[in-house]
């Protein structure tokens, strides 16, 4: 908190400083809002037909995608319903998708894409 | 990633990413860097994000990425048109990206209604090309980027070529528009209703 001696008003600082832990009842649960990408497992994801859709629907909160590279066909739509991240490891892997939209951010959760 | 539309479905107003049809509870963010979207033109309207209404981006980014070949819009945040002051994307960013032989709009972003209770949306747009942009005869805006009733823009190192113009709609309080050395080649100044933007350092030819 910024002070200055020749001031003589103003008010005191109250320690501790209220922080998410020591204010509100025990039972109202206090979730995390702000969202997180990368947080979770790296899989590997190889080239073939719906793997790349098979991987989003297996991931969890966080995962993250690795994409060898190679040709991806998709013939369902992927449901985003978490946040997750799709990226390439090494070359630009193509993605061909016989199903409009590819993907889908869903209603429910916080549907966080990263590609 | 390399995004290929080759094998889409020859239906119109196909898209590679939609949101929810219903209202989504919570914001979301999209995060598109390093990517290629290429060949989405099977049919006519196809485009790159398909937004609902009553659904809300918390972000919406777009990185070191190329757009080629799309016969619809590749952000089309204007989904809230009761004009209300409601709208679909808070910040969003365009950096570094190309855009080439785009029937629609490369950014429509509309925030509607006369009140001055939101902060959003914003936009950043950074040393991106276009090129051949907005072209298409179902583009309703005209335009290849279109901003209604955005506040706080920033377009910085952007060039246009043959490709419709910047059209900027300035509405609500006094919103932020600055458009910094950009070129417009063989491509219309920037519409506006009003010049209250600031510009430097644009070159038309």
């Amino acid at each position: 908190m910024p002070s200055d001696k020749s001031i003589k008003a103003g008010i005191t600082e109250v320690k501790p400083h209220a922080t998410p832990e020591n204010t509100g009842v025990a039972w109202y649960p206090k979730v995390e809002q702000e969202v997180r990408f990368n947080i979770g497992k790296k899989i590997r994801v190889s080239p073939g037909e719906n793997t790349l859709f098979e991987a989003v629907r297996n991931a969890e909160y966080g995962d993250v995608l690795e994409l060898a590279e190679g040709d991806y066909l998709m013939t369902k739509s992927i449901e985003v319903n978490h946040p997750i991240t799709v990226r390439a490891k090494g070359k630009k892997p193509t993605i061909r998708f016989e199903k409009t939209p590819f993907s889908i951010l869903k209603t429910a959760g916080r549907s966080h894409y990263m590609i | 990633m390399k995004i290929d539309g080759a094998e889409s479905p020859d239906y119109s107003g196909n898209s590679v990413i939609r949101t929810s049809r219903y209202s989504m509870n919570r914001n979301y963010k999209l995060i598109i860097e390093n990517c290629d979207f290429t060949d989405l033109d099977v049919n006519h309207s196809f485009n790159v994000l398909k937004i609902y209404k009553n659904t809300f981006a918390d972000s919406v980014v777009l990185r070191n990425s190329t757009f080629k070949n799309i016969s619809g819009a590749v952000l089309s945040l204007d989904a809230e048109m009761d004009d209300i002051g409601i709208y679909s994307a808070e910040n969003v960013v365009i950096d570094n990206c190309q855009f080439e032989d785009i029937g629609g709009a490369a950014l429509n972003l509309h925030r509607g209604g006369r009140d001055e209770s939101t902060f959003g949306p914003m936009l950043q747009m950074n040393n991106s090309t276009f090129k051949n942009v907005g072209g298409d005869q179902r583009n309703k805006s005209g335009a290849s980027v279109s901003l209604h009733g955005v506040q706080v823009t920033h377009i910085t190192g952007c060039d246009f070529t043959d490709s419709k113009p910047l059209k900027l709609h300035l509405v609500v309080g006094e919103p932020i528009t600055k458009i910094k050395g950009s070129k417009f080649n063989n491509t219309e100044k920037v519409v506006a209703h009003d010049g209250s933007y600031k510009d430097e350092d644009l070159d038309f030819d």
